[in-house]
């Protein structure tokens, strides 16, 4: 798992996102971190 | 007189066809006589349901090393239990595929509906459950009040939608606000007047209100959760961009440990593409 710092702008997107949650809670604290790897993109066949 | 639940959903279904062949199927494995060449002979009555059947446990979402060519042979390697929870699955989808797209993308609306029931279905794996197909059932159909209420409320729905994205509420606070009640009321409704199993109908109703739960607390607890993972992430979307708030009650019931979710969740996309192609492809069958 990925542990780089959020940027700005996903930053911001996160907190909307978990606007109605209690961050103080563990899950929640795990959840918010998160990063999932990247998705290969599948490849462009012009 | 104010509009109820129950009243929508019997509105509803005037243009919603019960999942027939799911409901057969459940009578069936009632009774003790029943043989599996009579469940087959009940889903071969419908044979554009078994044809996407078979395409279904011939995908990679299943990855079986050979070719099933028959639902006498699918029920033997998947399961008569996972084979009748694919019937209801396929029935729903099919029955609600009207929902116009400028309320809701539905391709996302299912996707979040796939990824809850693949992670509920890791989540009761991870808790040690038995059975856990019931689980993926359970996380897939849990918001099917949702979609009655896309249905037949189309403008108040979409109201409760953008509510839920510009205001101070979640979606299903908006509902309550805007009709009343909210679609866990509306798909408890649903899930009663189809017949469906008790576990299913107490998911619909209390998978934001886990503590309530009364027959199926462990079922409800791991939907609820299943719920909140997949809109962290999030895969699809269900209505609402926000994350649902948590139960600390229902986390604790389940004494998972929160660092593995991570993990759980890779999963989860690792699976997700392979079963939203198979379930959501439209054929000519």
């Amino acid at each position: 798992m990925s542990q780089s710092p959020l940027s700005e702008e996903e930053l911001k997107k996160r907190q909307e996102r978990f606007r109605y949650v209690d961050l103080n809670h563990p899950l929640m604290q795990v959840l918010f971190q998160m990063q999932l790897p990247a998705k290969k993109q599948p490849e462009q066949h012009l | 007189m104010s509009l109820t639940p129950e009243a929508l959903v019997n509105k509803s279904l005037e243009l919603v066809s019960p999942p027939s062949t799911y409901l057969k199927l459940n009578q069936l494995i009632q009774d003790p006589d029943s043989a599996l060449d009579d469940i087959s002979a009940v889903i071969n009555t419908d044979p554009a349901l078994a044809t996407r059947l078979l395409k279904i446990v011939n995908s990679p979402f299943y990855g079986f090393p050979s070719q099933i060519n028959t639902i006498s042979r699918a029920i033997t390697i998947v399961g008569t239990r996972e084979l009748m929870h694919l019937v209801l699955a396929t029935s729903v989808i099919n029955a609600f595929r009207g929902i116009p797209a400028s309320l809701i993308d539905m391709d996302d609306f299912w996707r979040h509906s796939f990824a809850t029931a693949i992670t509920a279905r890791l989540l009761a794996e991870e808790c040690g459950q038995k059975a856990t197909e019931r689980f993926f059932i359970a996380g897939l159909l849990h918001n099917i009040g949702s979609l009655v209420l896309y249905q037949s409320l189309p403008e108040l729905a979409g109201e409760a939608i953008r509510s839920a994205e510009f205001g101070h509420e979640v979606q299903f606070q908006a509902e309550q606000r805007l009709i009343g009640f909210d679609h866990t009321e509306v798909g408890y409704a649903l899930a009663r007047e189809w017949h469906l199993p008790h576990s299913l109908q107490e998911v619909a109703r209390y998978h934001h209100r886990p503590s309530d739960a009364e027959d199926f607390p462990i079922d409800v607890a791991i939907v609820h959760i299943a719920d909140i993972l997949v809109s962290a992430v999030p895969f699809g979307h269900s209505g609402d961009n926000h994350v649902p708030p948590l139960d600390p009650a229902a986390w604790d019931l389940l004494a998972l440990n929160e660092l593995q979710m991570p993990l759980l969740l890779q999963q989860v996309e690792e699976q997700i593409d392979r079963l939203s192609s198979v379930m959501l492809t439209q054929d000519a069958s």
